[in-house]
């Protein structure tokens, strides 16, 4: 129903000559349009007491962290609808980093965000498809005494009891992990809210603005510690914090911990980041171009911190980046993607050695190589089409120097070169059938 | 901190001889001044002859407009206010500074109770708008902020007499006390009879100036909920009442504690328009009245005391600055 309404907008649209205008007969029916599916979408989201079953699945690969499967993430704006994201489908397997590529408003940020479920409501909503991951719920399971260690006047590490207020010994609730897969695309927001921070978590672009400006360094790590580390107290998160600045290789932490985010340069807010992304060992820690604000030599450093950081904490991380480079340099799985679709995917060797589509290629030409002498840097002619009017075609149809016939056609499906390989352009079709 | 509120001060007192200076000439060319206001009358009537007019102007020091009668007349109101003493106001015939500090009681209760009623309807309604944008409470809210911003005082207050007074008789029509009250009635009682006096003009006052603080609150969290420190919040896993009352409020609230010391002067200065459509002794009455009268005494020293709680306000909204936002310093 919802797939008709939005056809509907993007044929009323196409009878013009000049797509970007846009009568008040057509705007008021967009508005309404607009109106009805968002209310329908967010009310969904909304509800309370939302049975399991209803976001409870199953994992297509049981050794995959998370499965993106056919995710369309549309942005129902005054214009029209924006099909940020457009059927989107990868992978990211255990302990692995995936990067995802492409030039700016191809869709990689509003693909991690719909992970996040922080996609800008109520305009952008998650419409189809699902988006898998494996997560573990914390079921209560009795309680335990609290004790902490001190030191005696003899020196001895002594262990007593600590007590509350009224001289009783306090106790900490026990949880035990159950893993179950949930559909993220279909979970409520109040369930989503226990997966943001202790499964998943985020790295942003902008250290700068990223962190809450009247709140201590120390208070908004120590947050995330009290709201996902069952029965913390304050002193608990304050050592976890002070453990994590240590970890993200800050080298004053206590003073880091009491001061305020303008107080810092950009590089240790970055890192700051990155310790609340892993205050509590996220199985996947998603990097929004986490290197982009930064000058170069914090740059290197940061990344330097991620690849070690992987290897201390076991967990995937989501690396979004248009910089090929460090893509090169980090990931093990590459996806590409261009206007809100994936165009190939695969691992970073096939990727960068044996790149098929016109897209990849065209995208590393267009990187400046130190040791090479060029007049002028490639760059691929024409632009990204208007996101509110896709056409049907393939969608870099147009700015492609290796077009067939078969282009004219619908928008090609995915071909799988190697088992790891996979390619969505025409110029494959017939590997495709010789396969088959 | 010390330092910069001194310099602030010392500041102060230059902006404040700027103000008296601009007051005193404005008051002076005022086309009829006390005397001509007070006996013309009795001229008219030939109850008096014309040629003591100039006698009693000179009484009063008004006679002489010229540039260097104007610098005499503020010379001497300027000796006298470093002496300490504000005058003897012409039309309450006692001193400025009494008149002005027997009348501000009511006036103040009257402002505090509604500036802190607007700051509790206001502000959370604000909140509710901005996190419920073009939802049904946004737009009513928005709709009603509206009407509030554009009705007159006077307008207002004179419906709500029409209606809650005179038709359904639910408070008294103006004035502070009943009429009916017994001699003897007991402090509880008169105090009671006050508070009834009280809720219509309160009742406008309120429904004036919620509109912009809810208007300003609204805009303030809007901009607030789509920073980037607010995504944050939300990645971490913090519930969304916590994000809005907490991670963005903390926020939010940096203009509005600005804004509220910036009121001073609206404290103590009287609501004069709605003072004097309910006949409330207050010292926006007095003023009003006076200023029409051509009290210069009174005019001068009632400005300069708004003069002064303005620039009081100014700086406290400058200090609360450094308070509530972490990133301002005042080191200068």
């Amino acid at each position: 129903m919802k797939e008709k309404n939005t056809e509907k907008n993007t044929l009323t649209h196409k009878g013009k000559d000049n797509s970007h205008y846009i009568s008040s007969k057509e705007l008021r029916k967009i508005e309404h349009e607009n109106f009805k599916t968002v209310k329908t979408l967010e009310k969904k989201k909304r509800r309370k007491n939302v049975p399991e079953s209803e976001y409870l699945t199953q994992m297509r690969d049981p050794h995959n962290i998370v499965e993106f499967d056919n995710l369309h993430t549309y942005f129902f704006t005054d214009a029209g609808v924006l099909k940020a994201v457009n059927g989107v489908s990868f992978d990211i397997p255990e302990k692995s980093i995936v990067g995802v590529v492409g030039e700016s408003g191809c869709g990689k940020s509003i693909t991690s965000m719909s992970l996040m479920q922080l996609v800008q409501a109520p305009q952008g909503q998650i419409v189809e498809g699902s988006i898998r991951f494996r997560s573990e719920k914390l079921i209560p399971n009795g309680t335990e005494p609290m004790t902490k260690k001190i030191i005696d006047e003899n020196g001895n590490v002594k262990e007593v009891p600590v007590l509350d207020k009224h001289g009783k010994q306090r106790t900490r609730p026990l949880y035990k992990k159950e893993e179950r897969v949930v559909d993220i695309a279909k979970m409520p927001v109040s369930e989503m809210a226990h997966i943001r921070g202790r499964e998943i978590s985020m790295i942003f672009q902008e250290p700068m603005t990223s962190l809450n400006p009247v709140f201590t360094i120390g208070y908004q790590l120590d947050e995330v510690t009290l709201l996902h580390v069952p029965g913390a107290t304050r002193a608990d998160a304050k050592e976890r914090s002070l453990e994590m600045l240590k970890l993200v290789g800050i080298a004053m932490p206590e003073r880091v911990y009491s001061s305020y985010p303008h107080e810092l340069s950009g590089g240790m807010r970055q890192r700051v980041m990155i310790a609340i992304a892993i205050a509590c060992n996220p199985k996947l820690i998603i990097a929004d171009e986490p290197t982009t604000a930064l000058d170069v030599t914090i740059q290197a450093q940061i990344l330097d911190l991620l690849r070690e950081l992987r290897k201390k904490l076991d967990s995937s991380i989501m690396l979004i980046t248009h910089d090929l480079g460090v893509i090169a340099e980090m990931a093990d799985y590459v996806v590409v993607m261009y206007a809100g679709r994936v165009v190939e995917k695969g691992t970073v060797r096939e990727i960068f050695k044996e790149s098929a589509h016109p897209y990849t290629i065209g995208l590393q030409k267009s990187k400046p190589v130190v040791s090479s002498k060029v007049d002028k840097l490639f760059s691929i002619p024409g632009q990204v089409p208007n996101p509110i009017n896709m056409p049907t075609t393939c969608y870099f149809r147009d700015r492609c120097d290796r077009c067939i016939k078969e282009c004219d056609g619908n928008y090609p499906g995915m071909v799988q070169l190697s088992p790891t390989h996979f390619v969505a352009c025409h110029l494959y079709d017939k590997k495709k059938e010789e396969n088959v | 901190m010390v330092k910069y509120v001194l310099k602030r001060l010392a500041i102060a007192v230059l902006v404040l001889f700027g103000v008296s200076v601009i007051i005193y000439t404005l008051v002076r060319f005022m086309p009829a001044d006390f005397v001509d206001q007070k006996y013309q009358p009795l001229i008219a009537s030939g109850q008096m002859d014309p040629s003591h007019l100039d006698d009693l102007k000179e009484l009063y020091g008004l006679s002489d407009r010229s540039f260097g009668g104007l610098v005499k007349g503020y010379g001497k109101w300027m000796g006298n206010l470093l002496k300490g003493d504000l005058g003897i106001s012409f039309y309450y015939q006692l001193p400025v500074g009494q008149v002005i500090f027997q009348n501000m009681g009511i006036s103040f209760a009257l402002a505090f109770i509604s500036l802190i009623l607007e700051f509790l309807i206001a502000v959370p309604l604000g909140i509710k708008a901005a996190t419920h944008q073009y939802g049904f409470v946004d737009y009513s809210a928005t709709v009603l902020s509206m009407i509030g911003i554009s009705l007159p005082s006077f307008f207002l207050g004179a419906i709500f007499i029409r209606f809650f007074a005179v038709e359904l008789r639910w408070f008294p029509v103006n004035g502070l006390s009943s009429s009916g009250l017994p001699n003897d009635a007991s402090s509880w009682t008169i105090f009671w009879d006050m508070a009834w006096h009280l809720v219509l003009p309160m009742l406008v006052l309120v429904i004036l100036s919620i509109g912009s603080l809810m208007r300003y609150t609204r805009t303030n969290t809007l901009e607030v909920l789509n920073a980037d420190y607010i995504r944050t919040a939300r990645a971490k896993g913090v519930s969304e009442h916590s994000v809005i009352y907490k991670h963005a409020f903390r926020n939010t609230m940096i203009p509005l504690v600005t804004l509220l010391a910036g009121t001073l002067p609206g404290l103590f200065g009287g609501a004069m328009i709605t003072e004097q459509v309910f006949s409330i002794p207050g010292i926006g009455q007095k003023a009003y009245i006076a200023l029409q009268q051509g009290d210069i005494p009174f005019v001068m020293g009632y400005n300069m005391f708004l003069a002064v709680l303005t620039v009081i306000g100014t700086l406290l909204s400058d200090l609360m600055y450094a308070v509530v936002d972490p990133r301002v310093k005042l080191n200068k």
